[in-house]
């Protein structure tokens, strides 16, 4: 994919203050790409404002973070991407202890706590899909009716059939390789002809030795009984494209984005680092969109662009302009300011950064909920050795996963949950295999061939169960903003307040025997235990649990059917302010147990024709 | 003998693998200078010699080489340079009593992480490099090579 060189320093402060744009989007990750692309392809003129630094995305720049990934000791999932004071982001290794009523705050998010999330979001170009994973699960139809359903949470203002048609638009832009069948096994309703664009990423090895050993295990949940098997997940990441995708016409695979023609990207190769870095750009990630909304020559890049302010007409509420900060070097707090014109606005920064954009802006809010509703997916991780060598450590990061607990009847008491193979063994939660090396050196004395031995069946046969369970929308987690917080630019930072509440710690309570269960069944050797020090420690019902985040942030402007219980309409258009849309997660109502990237990407293609129609 | 022959004969021992795999990860310069940075040059000698002195008694390894107090510490770090590509800093109480800089914990090189002798040992390849291809995730891992290392006197 062609990035057209200089598109990312073709504009500046001064030009594109002059002009008057039919859309302005702020933050160019999956949701203003799409926007972008859809607006500019139907012709009308976007300005896309990005706090990422300023450079345009060529196969040397990408390789920069690959040897900079490389280099870290510790490899976490912001590891290849620079620091860069005037546009931080969360980063997991940056939280510091924490000391009992004191709040966190050496990390970028202030945390007021006592529960510290280590949830993260990219601020880069392309945005937090440069670190996806890319799985691309859609949501349940019961998803969007959990209060209908189960007298939980909030239903959406759509349902899942309306949702379908955005589904595929999302699959084929994000290229998801998936067999069509196996979904509609889990209870997703599919037209009857369709197929996906490239049939579906192989099991590993590792998933093959579950799959076998569960086999036969059912567990019960409220009642039910529900089957253990391992299915594989879609995921937006290049296979064997089907060529029966698009009644025959078949689907051609988008490669590495570059100023120059490339031939990387073409297909996965298993290097077993979509989080946090495709080395091959197999993965889908948002520059691929990005690069093509640039190719329609509609849409003018303004980068190192932070917006500080939202403006409004208080005569009807409309938005009259976005004030933002452009510096010219992330080290260096030097900047200008400047005041953005357009017809219709588009924030587009994530869950966390809109909503503290709109708090800063201190902008009125009928339903009082902007920044309420903080909802990230909580992750129990669970790890054993199993019995034998099971080839971990090769594969995508994850293939495949339990995922017939995502629904049933039981949600009307606690959390449903999928659960993920992690084809990258023990990693996320002990550090793997470094400390494995560690430990055997240090506690066991070995060396020599024992060592290579021991080491080798260690890593081999390690298994690492993430549970994803659902959160649902509470009004109490939020993002807030105070001015005794700033970043370098002296913008006020997201102070983010989460508890883990009651239903979600049922479904952590059942996960934790589910994994006891899988375990016994595949004869592993568990290994699993949380850190009453982590700051991610939660106590329930006599047990404690480390939860980590999942960087599946939503809910913050919630959507709904009405200006006093939600922040936006079904087309995520602002109740309050009618020429602003809040495109992302953070219009979600639930998030079920599905990553949210698909869902978010449909929500835009929706959300695009219908604003398409209004600019008309 | 020179240094870095010795240093790789040391290796061997300390590690499990032949002189023709440690040589192959294209590190073995790179983790001698990086030793001889962080740690004082008659600590390097003697360590040297105290491992070239053992060859043969494999048992008195762990006693005489990795639970010496000065020169044990050393010793693993060395596995764990080969191993992870990674120099692991040595405790404050260590470097005050034995005079060496406080080099922190890093990756010596992009290649050094990448040819870490823990990911071919695991059937499996650094993430992020040296790749198997698409779908060799789905076979099952080849067995591990030979992993006794050769006898012979260089």
């Amino acid at each position: 994919m062609r990035f057209p060189t200089g598109a990312a320093t073709r504009t500046d402060l001064e030009t594109a203050a002059e002009r008057t744009y039919d859309a302005v989007v702020i933050g160019a990750g999956v949701s203003g790409a799409i926007m972008a692309n859809e607006l500019s392809t139907a012709g009308k003129t976007v300005l896309l404002i990005d706090a990422g630094p300023g450079e345009d995305l060529t196969v040397k720049g990408y390789e920069s973070y690959l040897e900079t990934f490389y280099r870290q000791a510790v490899k976490d999932n912001q590891s290849p991407y620079p620091r860069n004071p005037n546009a931080p982001m969360p980063r997991s290794v940056d939280i510091g202890p924490v000391a009992p009523g004191q709040p966190e705050t050496s990390g970028y998010l202030v945390q007021p706590g006592p529960y510290i999330t280590d949830t993260t979001y990219t601020r880069v170009l392309g945005g937090t899909t440069m670190h996806w994973e890319a799985k691309t699960p859609r949501f349940l139809p019961e998803d969007f009716e959990m209060n209908t359903k189960f007298g939980r949470g909030a239903d959406w203002p759509i349902d899942y059939d309306e949702l379908e048609p955005y589904y595929r638009e999302a699959e084929r832009e994000l290229g998801v390789a998936a067999d069509v069948d196996s979904q509609r096994e889990i209870g997703l309703p599919f037209p009857d002809d369709y197929v996906f664009p490239m049939h579906g990423i192989p099991l590993s090895y590792l998933d093959q030795v579950v799959d076998t050993g569960i086999d036969g295990t059912t567990v019960e949940l409220g009642g039910e009984r529900l089957p253990l098997k391992v299915r594989p997940y879609p995921q937006a990441r290049n296979g064997v494209p089907n060529p029966a995708f698009n009644d025959g016409e078949g689907y051609r695979p988008v490669g590495a984005v570059g100023t120059h023609r490339t031939d990387e990207g073409e297909r996965c190769q298993g290097n077993n680092n979509c989080v946090p870095i495709c080395p091959v750009q197999a993965k889908y990630h948002a520059g691929k969109t990005l690069a093509k909304a640039l190719q329609t020559g509609r849409v003018e890049l303004l980068t190192q662009a932070v917006a500080s302010k939202v403006h409004i007409d208080p005569a009807n509420g409309r938005v009259s302009g976005i004030e933002v900060k452009v510096y010219y070097d992330p080290d260096d707090p030097a900047h200008e300011t400047g005041m953005i014109t357009g017809h219709t606005f588009v924030l587009a920064a994530g869950a966390i950064e809109t909503a503290r954009l709109l708090l800063a802006s201190d902008l009125p809010s009928t339903s009082g909920l902007v920044g309420r509703n903080l909802m990230d997916h909580a992750y129990l991780l669970n790890w054993a050795l199993l019995p034998e060598v099971a080839g971990t450590m090769r594969g995508t990061v994850c293939t495949g996963g339990i995922v017939d607990l995502r629904g049933g009847g039981f949600r009307s008491g606690q959390a449903a949950f999928s659960v993920d193979i992690h084809n990258d063994g023990w990693g996320w939660a002990t550090g793997a295999p470094y400390t494995d090396l560690l430990h055997l050196v240090d506690d066991h004395n070995l060396f020599g061939t024992g060592l290579r031995r021991d080491l080798a069946t260690r890593i081999s046969s390690q298994l690492l169960l993430a549970f994803m369970v659902e959160v649902l929308p509470t009004e109490t987690n939020r993002v807030t903003v105070d001015p005794a917080y700033k970043d370098q630019l002296g913008n006020m930072r997201p102070v983010v307040s989460m508890t883990i509440p009651e239903y979600s710690m049922r479904g952590v309570a059942a996960a934790r025997q589910v994994s006891k269960l899988i375990f016994q069944r595949l004869g592993a050797k568990d290994f699993t235990r949380y850190d009453p020090a982590d700051p991610s420690y939660v106590e329930f019902d006599g047990e404690g649990y480390a939860i980590r985040g999942g960087n599946h942030l939503a809910g913050t402007h919630i959507m709904g059917t009405n200006k006093r219980n939600s922040v936006v309409d079904a087309n995520q258009r602002s109740w309050d302010h009618e020429n602003l849309y809040l495109v992302g997660g953070g219009s979600m109502p639930s998030i079920g147990s599905a990553n949210v990237t698909l869902t978010l990407a449909a929500l835009c293609y929706r959300t695009a024709k219908s604003m398409i129609s209004e600019l008309n | 003998m020179d240094r870095l022959k010795e240093f790789v004969a040391v290796s061997e021992r300390l590690t499990g693998h032949r002189h023709i795999e440690l040589m192959g990860t294209g590190s073995a310069e790179e983790y001698l200078q990086t030793l001889r940075r962080a740690v004082p040059e008659d600590l390097v000698e003697d360590l040297l010699a105290t491992a070239h002195d053992l060859d043969g008694h494999e048992d008195a390894v762990t006693v005489e080489l990795l639970a010496d107090p000065r020169l044990g510490p050393v010793a693993k770090n060395i596995i764990v340079l080969w191993y992870c590509g990674t120099w692991h800093q040595l405790n404050d109480d260590w470097r005050q009593t034995y005079g060496a800089d406080p080099v922190d914990t890093h990756v010596v090189s992009a290649n050094a992480y990448l040819s870490g002798l823990q990911w071919t040992v695991a059937r499996a390849h650094a993430p992020g490099g040296n790749m198997q291809g698409f779908a060799a995730w789905a076979d099952r891992p080849a067995p591990e090579a030979e992993a006794e290392p050769e006898r012979t006197n260089r």
